[in-house]
């Protein structure tokens, strides 16, 4: 089922939580809202829940509008980011919820139940309560009731972001491959970009209550559309600075206060005259020719990462991060030359963040 | 050696004084209970006899009986467990309903409106004793059930928002719209709410138990025929007894009356305890 959002505005107070948002999430799509804090991400979610009414604008799931039905009538599921089990009910009894509400025979209930806790790997905890079981058996268990119901949309709200750091990237395994499975249209809220770049079949990124960009993984770290996007996606970030865009002989350049360096001509549709030039790390390289586009820089930390050495550049009072692989060895201090892969420069218009 | 039996003397001294302050305590409690339960099986005649009997020479429970048979005490009693019924059920019923509203709800007044509430608990009875009286005779329920259990329900229900509103500003909301979302209205998402605060439920309904079964002032000025008077109101009246006072029965009155509450806290104090202990393992 899809779900459409248009010209959503919701306010509390004089804050505006999700401003004039446009979005259409694809049936069977697994749709992730990132963003920092605050971004309005969850809330864009509790509208598409009916746990918010939205101040304008409409919602619809599939081709029906659901602005004014309240969460039961809507078909959705969703899972807490603190699993919300009702802790006097065994296991059983929480995944059977949503259908003893429905009024559904109780032979149906059993077998749904029994199906859901085989497919969860959960059917020796059926008897226990929520308060015996460890974070990663809850988050199955919440799970489960929202599966049980075969709703239209899935809606996640950061569920693994009460897991450590292992069991979260188990389970972002496990939840892909429950998506592939189901096929179920899924909105997933997270701040954590790795899991959004992981799991998603579009992203969109939200800042302030504004929709930034939607796309795939892949479109949005490759083409990000402006700064904020392209300093939000990628660990570490992409490097960025701020400069002028100066036309000379017909060539393009960006100046900025530590370097120059040349633009492809592609990229002269840019009108603003002050940019901000944005290279990921993974795209500067050593220049080991002598051009006369090489920038000057000397080696002032080496953080080892395995295959790859992460390297801190300075060159005056700017810093450049570049990612290398680890079988050169560098030494702090030693002075190189840097130039960027071509094709991976992004101009953004105004400043960086 | 020196500080080690110093300490010592420190540890016994401090004993002796948390035994010594909770013995006195006890007695202040339990001597006017020990006293009605010791006069209601003395034989009549020992009951006013000089040197006070402190450990009965007799027994009887013939004042047991007769309680029954001087007044209709049964009717009393009966007639007490209905308005503190009725007085709990409109309470805990009206009181949570209204604490989840006033503490799920945000609305123009909401913030005053609870101030309200409060300042209507802090106000001493006797002040409205009459305006209550008037309301009550104008809506025809003088000498009736409804007319004590409504002004009961003047001091329970205050207190039971007071304390639930408590309990469900503690409750996270993610309970009650997980249940909006799986399938439940309104009014199913407060009944999952009201099963996570049933210990404040519990908080109120012996608060609301002890204070309606032992109010004596509304039912006094509310009551008048067997119909509808309490055990309370029954047991002051024995003292207008003409001739002599019947301490003996008297006392046995207030002995079976105080029964229950002693068997309400035996068995709820259980069930707090291990209301606690689940709310701690989340």
């Amino acid at each position: 089922m899809k779900v459409t959002l248009e010209q959503v505005t919701k306010k509390f107070g004089k804050t505006i939580a999700v401003d004039n948002m446009n979005l259409e999430i694809r049936e069977r799509d697994f749709l992730v809202l990132l963003g920092p804090s605050g971004c309005g991400k969850t809330t864009t979610l509790r509208l598409i829940a009916g746990l918010e009414t939205s101040d304008s604008g409409n919602i619809y799931i599939g081709d029906t509008l659901v602005n004014d039905l309240p969460p039961k009538d809507r078909n959705i599921a969703m899972v807490f980011q603190s699993y919300a089990l009702y802790p006097y009910m065994s296991v059983y009894d929480n995944i059977a919820f949503p259908l003893k509400i429905r009024k559904v025979p109780r032979e149906e209930i059993r077998k749904r139940v029994r199906n859901i806790a085989e497919l969860l790997k959960i059917e020796e905890l059926l008897s226990r309560k929520p308060g015996q079981l460890s974070g990663g058996q809850r988050q199955r268990v919440a799970l489960g009731r929202a599966m049980v119901r075969e709703p239209d949309v899935f809606l996640m709200d950061e569920p693994l972001s009460n897991l450590d750091a292992k069991l979260r990237i188990h389970m972002r395994g496990e939840l892909k491959k429950m998506h592939q499975r189901l096929r179920t249209t899924t909105i997933y809220v997270t701040h954590d970009q790795a899991e959004a770049m992981s799991m998603a079949t579009r992203i969109a990124i939200m800042d302030r209550g504004v929709l930034q960009q939607v796309g795939s993984p892949k479109e949005v770290y490759d083409h990000p559309a402006n700064a904020f996007v392209g300093g939000f996606i990628g660990s570490p970030p992409m490097n960025m600075w701020e400069g002028d865009l100066v036309e000379k002989n017909g060539k393009l350049k960006i100046d900025t206060s530590f370097f120059s360096y040349p633009l492809p001509p592609d990229l002269k549709e840019i009108a603003a005259s002050k940019v901000t030039l944005g290279v990921r790390p993974e795209d500067v390289t050593i220049d080991k020719e002598k051009g006369s586009n090489a920038i000057k820089v000397r080696i002032d930390v080496i953080e080892p990462m395995g295959r790859e050495l992460l390297v801190t550049l300075v060159s005056g009072d700017a810093t450049i991060k570049m990612i290398t692989p680890s079988d050169r060895t560098f030494r702090i201090g030693d002075k190189l030359k840097i130039k960027f892969k071509e094709g991976k420069l992004h101009i953004f218009e105004g400043k960086p963040l | 050696m020196q500080t080690n039996s110093r300490f010592r003397a420190k540890k016994i001294l401090g004993k002796i004084l948390i035994y010594g302050t909770i013995s006195l305590a006890l007695i202040v409690v339990l001597l006017p209970l020990y006293w009605s339960l010791s006069t209601s099986i003395k034989p009549e005649k020992t009951i006013l006899h000089i040197p006070i009997e402190f450990f009965p020479s007799g027994f009887t429970l013939s004042h047991y009986s007769n309680i029954f048979n001087i007044i209709p005490f049964s009717n009393y009693l009966v007639n007490s467990a209905i308005i503190t019924g009725g007085t709990l059920f409109i309470s805990l019923v009206f009181g949570s309903i209204a604490a989840y509203g006033l503490s799920r709800y945000k609305f123009p007044g909401s913030g005053g409106l609870l101030g309200l509430i409060i300042g209507a608990r802090m106000i001493p009875p006797i002040a409205f004793v009459i305006p209550l009286y008037l309301m009550i005779s104008s809506f025809g329920l003088l000498d009736t059930h409804l007319g004590v259990i409504l002004t009961h329900c003047s001091i329970v229900l205050p207190f039971t928002i007071w304390i639930m509103k408590g309990f469900f500003d503690e409750l996270p909301r993610d309970f009650e719209e997980a249940a909006l979302v799986d399938g439940c209205s309104r009014l199913g998402a407060l009944r999952v709410a009201l099963r996570l605060a049933l210990p404040g439920l519990f908080v109120a309904g012996i608060f609301g138990f002890i204070e309606s079964w032992n109010e004596f002032m509304f039912a006094l000025t509310i009551t008048r025929s067997p119909a509808s008077t309490t055990a309370t109101v029954g047991l002051v009246g024995l003292l207008q007894t003409p001739y002599q006072i019947p301490w003996g029965e008297i006392m046995a009155g207030v002995f079976l009356f105080t029964l229950p509450i002693f068997v309400l806290g035996y068995f709820v104090e259980k069930h707090m305890a291990r209301v606690y202990v689940v709310g701690t393992v989340k």
